[in-house]
């Protein structure tokens, strides 16, 4: 049964036809939440609220786009909102001095460690502008094809390839950052930089604290 | 060199994702021009260090509670699809009548009393001009509802009167035994004096009054209490009177569109303190 099959059986009422959606597509809504997020309690629970949201638009849904074109796009929503309430909680203690609980140590870019490489990566990619960001894991990370991709954001492709492109020249920014000054403290706070890095870099926790802790 | 592909093109050339003539084009433009072999080569490297992301793994539990949360969510969604006895003013109006019938279960023993003396029709003519003159025929009405009948749960069941017949509320009773006898025997009804469907704070309570006189400042301050505690929109207010005492009946809805209705009773002197009596109602079935 294809997932647009299952969609329209979840819609005439079979209770368990949504549960098989869920079941084959969690992972990757997953995967983009926690990369568009940078940790995975956030992460989990804008995946929750993705799936929720997808339940109850799923009468929306129109066949004109893949099933999981739709549920993407509304995975990316979820993720961008979650940011935004991260945002908005973090308000008041957005002084680094002030927020001895966030991860702030310093992580080594060493080449030949793939996890402190990891780290850094997904730090970077945190500090890259929500629309390049999105464009980039879509794009780069789940390898979906342009076109589907800018299906996913509603964006002409010209935009989407553009995002893509802005968005890998900022992470190399990132990136060579992080090499050319060694050890480099992930700070929090940000203030916007060439590639918009503003209310979402600081909306996210830069790294999985838990893969930080291991390098200790 | 003089036609350098712009940077775009050449991300989507090492994407693979140009057509066949631009693919071949841009890889023989790459491999002589040094510059855009720089930019390409910079890319590159980020694409490298971005395949260290592959895609996680789900953590432990997060499925369990994605099933728990989407079966709940069907479960809430599915046996009431629409709720047809929010869509009908009328039966708003019947729910004010029954809050009242359990205002008199609750020691009310003169309900009758209004405060507005241009009509019964003020509050629910708004969106329900059959019930313009609807201030003595829902004390009739009120006067039929006597078939209360005590089910499970500490709930009643109150079978509503004539044209609202289909519609019935349960009231949840802080009171057992005597409270439902109460509410099985109650003759009397109360006047609305403004209502209003889906409003946020009071606006259309404020419209429903409009032409007859302004909400007075004491009403307005029971609104504003009911909307300061969030969680709630204001529905109505209903004068009554309790051994001679006026009284204020506050109503909200919970939910949008509503789950189900809370009431407050003040004395009319202010919504401030604890409320005399308060409790909930729910649609049935």
């Amino acid at each position: 049964m294809t997932d647009e099959e299952l969609l329209a059986a979840h819609l005439r009422g079979d209770r368990s036809a949504f549960g098989q959606l869920m079941s084959r597509h969690e992972r990757r809504v997953y995967g983009i939440c926690l990369r568009m997020l940078g940790n995975r309690e956030d992460a989990q629970d804008a995946a929750q609220e993705a799936f929720v949201a997808a339940l109850r638009r799923a009468s929306t849904f129109r066949q004109a786009a893949a099933f999981s074109t739709w549920l993407y796009r509304i995975a990316v929503n979820a993720a961008t909102d979650q940011a935004r309430r991260r945002a908005r909680a973090r308000t008041i203690p957005l002084d680094p001095d002030e927020q001895p609980g966030l991860p702030r140590e310093a992580v080594t870019g060493d080449p030949g460690d793939a996890v402190a490489t990891a780290v850094a990566v997904q730090s970077a990619l945190t500090r890259i502008s929500e629309d390049f960001r999105a464009a980039v894991v879509l794009c780069d990370l789940l390898r979906l094809p342009y076109a589907e991709a800018a299906d996913v954001l509603e964006v002409p492709v010209g935009t989407l390839k553009s995002r893509v492109f802005r968005g890998r020249l900022a992470l190399a920014e990132q990136l060579s950052e992080l090499g050319r000054a060694g050890p480099v403290k992930l700070q929090v706070v940000r203030g916007p930089g060439p590639a918009g890095t503003g209310a979402l870099a600081r909306a996210s926790d830069p790294v999985d604290s838990e893969r930080l802790t291991s390098e200790e | 060199m003089t036609d350098h592909p712009d940077h775009e093109e050449l991300a989507a050339w090492q994407a693979g994702a140009l057509d066949e003539p631009d693919q071949g084009r841009t890889a023989a433009h790459v491999a002589g021009c040094p510059d855009c072999g720089a930019v390409v080569g910079a890319l590159e490297g980020v694409r490298q260090r971005l395949a260290v992301l592959d895609e996680p793994e789900l953590p432990a539990g997060l499925h369990d509670r994605l099933v728990a949360v989407v079966e709940s969510e069907q479960a809430r969604r599915a046996p009431r699809p629409r709720p047809a006895w929010y869509q009908r003013p009328a039966t708003w109006s019947a729910a004010a009548a029954v809050l009242l019938f359990v205002a008199g279960a609750f020691g009310f023993t003169r309900l009758a009393t209004s405060r507005d003396d241009s009509g019964g029709g003020g509050a629910s003519a708004a969106h329900a001009p059959a019930q313009a003159e609807g201030g003595e025929e829902r004390g009739t009405a009120g006067a039929g509802v006597t078939e209360g009948r005590a089910d499970e749960g500490g709930l009643t069941e109150v079978p509503l009167p004539g044209e609202f017949s289909p519609v019935r509320l349960r009231v949840a009773m802080s009171v057992n035994t005597n409270a439902r006898n109460a509410l099985r025997e109650a003759r009397s009804s109360g006047q609305i004096l403004q209502s209003g469907k889906d409003n946020g704070l009071g606006k259309t309570m404020q419209r429903s009054a409009a032409g007859q006189a302004a909400l007075p400042p004491a009403d307005q301050a029971c609104i504003d209490r009911i909307a300061s505690a969030g969680m709630v929109r204001p529905a109505f207010v209903a004068t009554s009177a309790s051994n001679g005492r006026p009284v204020k009946i506050l109503v909200a809805y919970v939910g949008d569109p509503p789950r189900e209705v809370r009431y407050w009773a003040f004395p009319e002197t202010g919504c401030i303190g604890a409320p005399l009596f308060s409790g909930v109602a729910v649609p049935a079935g």
